[in-house]
């Protein structure tokens, strides 16, 4: 090199911004579709972990409630119900603790006035070993001596439990289309820029500019165009979700608690608009410019 | 060396062999696909020969990296290729800014490289509001900006008219002359060769078919039956 690299920088950052400012339009066009994607994909993300909330949820439902029959003590049906084949774990439930434990989620004043404080008898959680098995194991429990009402989720659990995981499944294979969606869009605008410095890129092959040096512009260049998106997408999502959230906690304020907080998503939309755009620019340069150092 | 392209009915280079020594002038003469284009490109690595080897300053070029060996050379061509929406100061200011030159180093470099090239006045101009002859002149300054070592000069008057012709010439001249830089000079142009009186080197299918000392001249008859 002839000079210190912070030459080489500043001349590298002045010419990304006049190749931004030049191809204003195809810029703009760029931020605004990779903002979009990104928004996209940040609420995918968004929604996926709170599937997984929704999911750790709907798992919790489809704990079997046992209560005694007429005589039996809840109590003494734990050991009994602990060796049926598929049961996990059995805890006994005092009426008057899961009394308390909704008044918090319902508040204290509506629910004495929906129940009384000993609506709830005693009664038995099991957790089951594969709730998709449920059906079979509730059929073992309700044979167990003592055992009165059993209740349960019943096939809609199961079904509830399937659509999660499906959702789940559904959502990764969303979020790598939108990966690859913008990845193209990124890629298709860079090969645009490109093109239209075909005449600088042969200059700097003349002088002997390295073909990292000649990718370096567009690199940056694409970088610039990926935190700008990647900003704005998070300022939006930033403002979304706390609209969401609010709208949420107003209409079922017990799932508020269970949401979670978009900053994690945040800082994963932050990193990705760079990140998908080096990659777009990185692959439109190469194709320009190739890798041998000719 | 030779150098065969695919397809091609006969080598762009033949088992050639050439000898330039340092600071001297030559030209390139020959018909359109007698391989002076090729001879150039091997020289500022843009291809390989497939046979033998091109040394420049002792080293091999196939040896070295392609970016490393061009920036000892300034090369021009018949077209300009000049940035449309950059003045001709920012387009010579370029060629040394890519290179990570510092501001005040290019500046200087730049500003009296305008004067070599008879456009100190019209440097703010876009190419678009200079004349071909002034374009190509902007684009050997460019060509200079990095003080090279090396001028491989590809048909670089073959768009211009006489006046302007001789105005490139005198420039490549003068850096020759001043700064002892190694010109190859290809051209069609019986008129320039003639002109300046230098080592004429004549090429026919990919062989040398003449090579005139300097002094020497590249005579019509010879044109006539190239």
């Amino acid at each position: 090199m002839n000079g210190p690299n912070w030459w080489s920088v500043y001349y590298r950052l002045r010419d990304a911004r006049e190749g931004i400012a030049r191809n204003s339009w195809a810029s703009l066009a760029t931020v605004v579709l990779l903002t979009l994607t990104l928004l996209l994909f940040g609420g995918f993300l968004w929604l996926n972990a709170n599937l997984v909330q929704v999911a750790a949820m709907l798992e919790r439902q489809v704990q079997v409630r046992v209560f005694a029959a007429e005589g039996a003590a809840a109590q003494s049906l734990a050991d009994p119900l602990r060796a049926v084949p598929g049961v996990r774990g059995v805890q006994l439930l005092d009426g008057a603790a899961v009394y308390a434990q909704l008044a918090p989620v319902f508040g204290e004043e509506t629910l004495m006035n929906a129940l009384p404080a000993d609506a709830f008898a005693d009664s038995l959680s099991v957790e089951l070993v594969d709730p998709a098995q449920g059906a079979q194991v509730v059929e073992r429990i309700r044979a167990v001596a003592g055992v009165g009402e059993v209740i349960w989720g019943q096939g809609f659990a199961e079904v509830l439990y399937r659509i999660s995981n499906a959702l789940q499944r559904g959502g990764i294979v969303l979020i790598i289309g939108f990966f690859v969606a913008a990845l193209l869009m990124t890629l298709t605008a860079m090969q645009l820029a490109v093109l239209n410095r075909e005449v600088e890129i042969q200059i700097q092959r003349w002088v002997g500019v390295s073909p990292w040096g000649i990718r370096a512009q567009f690199l940056i260049e694409a970088f610039l165009l990926g935190l700008f998106s990647s900003i704005l997408a998070a300022a939006v999502f930033l403002y979304l979700g706390e609209v969401i959230q609010g709208a949420i906690a107003a209409l079922v304020p017990f799932m508020s608690a269970q949401l979670s907080s978009p900053k994690l998503v945040i800082g994963i939309v932050l990193v990705t608009g760079p990140v998908l755009a080096l990659i777009g620019g990185g692959i439109a340069s190469q194709r320009a410019i190739g890798w041998g150092d000719k | 060396m030779s150098r065969r392209y695919p397809l091609a009915n006969h080598p762009a280079l033949d088992n050639l062999s050439l000898h330039i020594a340092s600071g001297e002038w030559l030209f390139l003469v020959g018909t359109s696909g007698a391989g002076k284009t090729t001879l150039l490109k091997l020289l500022y690595r843009e291809e390989l020969a497939d046979e033998g080897r091109v040394i420049i300053g002792g080293t091999d070029v196939a040896q070295i990296r392609g970016s490393q060996l061009r920036r000892s050379m300034g090369i021009i061509f018949q077209t300009f290729r000049l940035m449309e929406k950059k003045s001709a100061y920012e387009n010579i200011a370029y060629g040394a800014e890519v290179l990570a030159v510092p501001a005040s180093e290019v500046r200087s470099r730049t500003t009296e490289i305008l004067q070599l090239v008879g456009l100190a006045d019209k440097g703010h101009r876009l190419p678009a509001e200079l004349s071909g002859g002034e374009q190509q002149r902007v684009a050997i300054g460019r060509a200079l900006v990095n003080r090279p070592r090396l001028i491989l000069a590809d048909e670089p008057t073959g768009d211009l008219d006489p006046e302007n012709t001789d105005r490139v010439l005198e420039i490549l001249d003068q850096v020759h002359r001043e700064h002892h830089t190694t010109v190859l000079f290809a051209t069609h142009a019986v008129t320039i060769v003639n002109r300046l009186q230098r080592r004429v080197v004549r090429l026919q299918d990919g062989r040398i078919v003449s090579d005139a000392a300097a002094g020497g001249y590249w005579a019509n008859e010879e044109v006539a039956s190239s």
